[in-house]
């Protein structure tokens, strides 16, 4: 099914999110045109009580929300930017990365010729509780209004391997965040492979272990998401420490 | 003894980690009855030298209704697979959960034109003896009993398009050619299995 929104000054046509309609999406971008060749694009996403949508990293189940455009020749989309999920651990061990009430994505358009040249984007998504849905909300240029909310955004900055102090035990890299009160792991399609994610990938402390399997010759990388709990706060950062290989010849060994 | 060994296991199962069971490993024999009231036991499948495929099922997910519903990816699968492969989908949803029960899973099975068919799991004891994690997830057992792939159906992990790659036809034609199985291994996708709590 195919919903057109109308947006904008988000109070006057607000859709209020529902167990009909669990997720209303709605996008966002300046009304003056930038200066340079590239303006940000955010979309909201808005989450009934009790459900929840997938982040774009390892999930044991779920999608997370896709965008596909329809730009303008010459115009091109940058990759969706994530928030820091949080961890769901459903029966059965089922380990997800989801996000409640809210989420933001944003990505750059890269534009020339006419700013104001009208273009469209289908999103995706799966939304679930005890049960899932699966939606698909077609939105035009025409719909998006501000005011943004880009103080609202995560902006995810890399964090240097170096700050983490890691430490290679064999095939258990150990990291450290100063001052953390807990610490969370959430990794990436592209991380390497973890022995046991629901295990190692949450600890109280400043210290996490992250067990790996050896593929392909070697232990890693550990890359993802990085989050730390303290005061009540959290604190994310991406991570990506190189993998290490599984076996070290000995000295003088064949 | 075939079911006090199965018994044996799925305490064992259930007092350990929720892992799926990997390429090269015994599966682990149950019994579970179909919506017809049938009982079927893996064991008596592959004692006659079958091969055995598990799909888990939920007849409400969406990423079941791409396959079932708006494609007819494992009804197809099912068609071009060597006669000697039994298909057998396993609802692990809990009462009051997504997909559950009898009547349910009745109605999908006929409206979805499934030839093969739907056991019943409430209790999700053989859904966490396998470790399924996700509707569906897929595991081809060859007729010596051992895993020889699990994890997706293919390679598009939409709830709309169909993949390119069907990983089960591939396991299933290299067992019918007498061949390994090239890939053994992939992440499942789809909704999460709705276990009991």
């Amino acid at each position: 099914m195919i919903h057109l929104l109308l947006l904008g000054g988000c109070e006057k046509t607000e859709i209020v999110p529902s167990d009909a309609r669990p997720v209303v999406v709605s996008l966002c971008r300046s009304e003056k045109p930038p200066e340079r060749p590239v303006f940000i694009l955010e979309w909201r996403f808005r989450i009934a009580e009790g459900w929840h949508l997938y982040w774009d990293g390892l999930n044991d189940s779920g999608m997370p929300p896709r965008v596909r455009f329809d730009l303008p020749e010459g115009w091109s989309a940058g990759p969706l930017h994530w928030p820091a999920p949080e961890r769901l651990l459903s029966p059965g061990g089922i380990l997800d990365h989801v996000y409640h009430d809210r989420l933001i994505l944003w990505q750059e358009i890269h534009w020339t010729g006419d700013y104001r040249a009208e273009f469209g984007a289908r999103v995706e998504w799966v939304a679930c509780r005890d049960l899932c849905v699966y939606g698909d909300t077609l939105i035009l240029s025409d719909d998006a209004q501000p005011p943004c909310e880009m103080g609202l955004i995560d902006v995810m900055v890399p964090m240097r391997a170096e700050r983490l102090d890691p430490v290679w035990d064999g095939g258990t890299l150990t990291l450290t965040w100063k001052d953390a009160e807990r610490l969370e792991f959430m990794p990436a399609t592209d991380c390497g492979r973890l022995v046991d994610a629901v295990a190692d990938g949450a600890r109280d402390g400043d210290r996490l272990g992250l067990r790996f399997r050896e593929r392909a010759g070697v232990y890693g990388p550990a890359r993802g998401m990085l989050i730390r709990f303290r005061n009540r706060g959290r604190t994310a950062a991406l991570i990506d420490i190189p993998a290490v290989p599984a076996a070290v010849p000995s000295p003088g060994g064949r | 003894m075939h079911r006090v060994l199965a018994l044996t296991i799925i305490l064992l199962a259930l007092a350990t980690a929720a892992a799926a069971v990997p390429p090269g490993e015994t599966a682990p024999d149950f019994t579970l009855p179909d919506t017809e009231g049938v009982e079927h036991t893996l064991s008596a499948y592959l004692a006659d030298g079958r091969t055995v495929v598990l799909e888990w099922f939920n007849a409400d997910c969406p990423f079941i209704k791409k396959h079932h519903g708006t494609h007819k990816t494992m009804n197809d699968t099912y068609a071009a697979a060597d006669s000697n492969v039994v298909w057998l989908c396993v609802c692990s949803s809990a009462p009051g959960k997504q997909g559950h029960g009898l009547e349910r899973n009745t109605k999908a099975r006929e409206a979805y034109g499934m030839p093969y068919p739907v056991l019943l799991d409430p209790k999700g004891e053989v859904g966490r003896l396998y470790g399924a994690k996700a509707t569906p997830h897929m595991f081809v057992i060859d007729a010596a009993g051992t895993v020889v792939y699990h994890g997706a159906i293919d390679d598009d992990r939409s709830a709309g398009k169909l993949g390119v790659t069907n990983y089960v036809a591939i396991a299933l034609a290299a067992l019918a050619a007498g061949e390994p199985v090239p890939i053994v291994e992939t992440r499942p996708y789809g909704c999460s299995v709705k276990y009991t709590e």
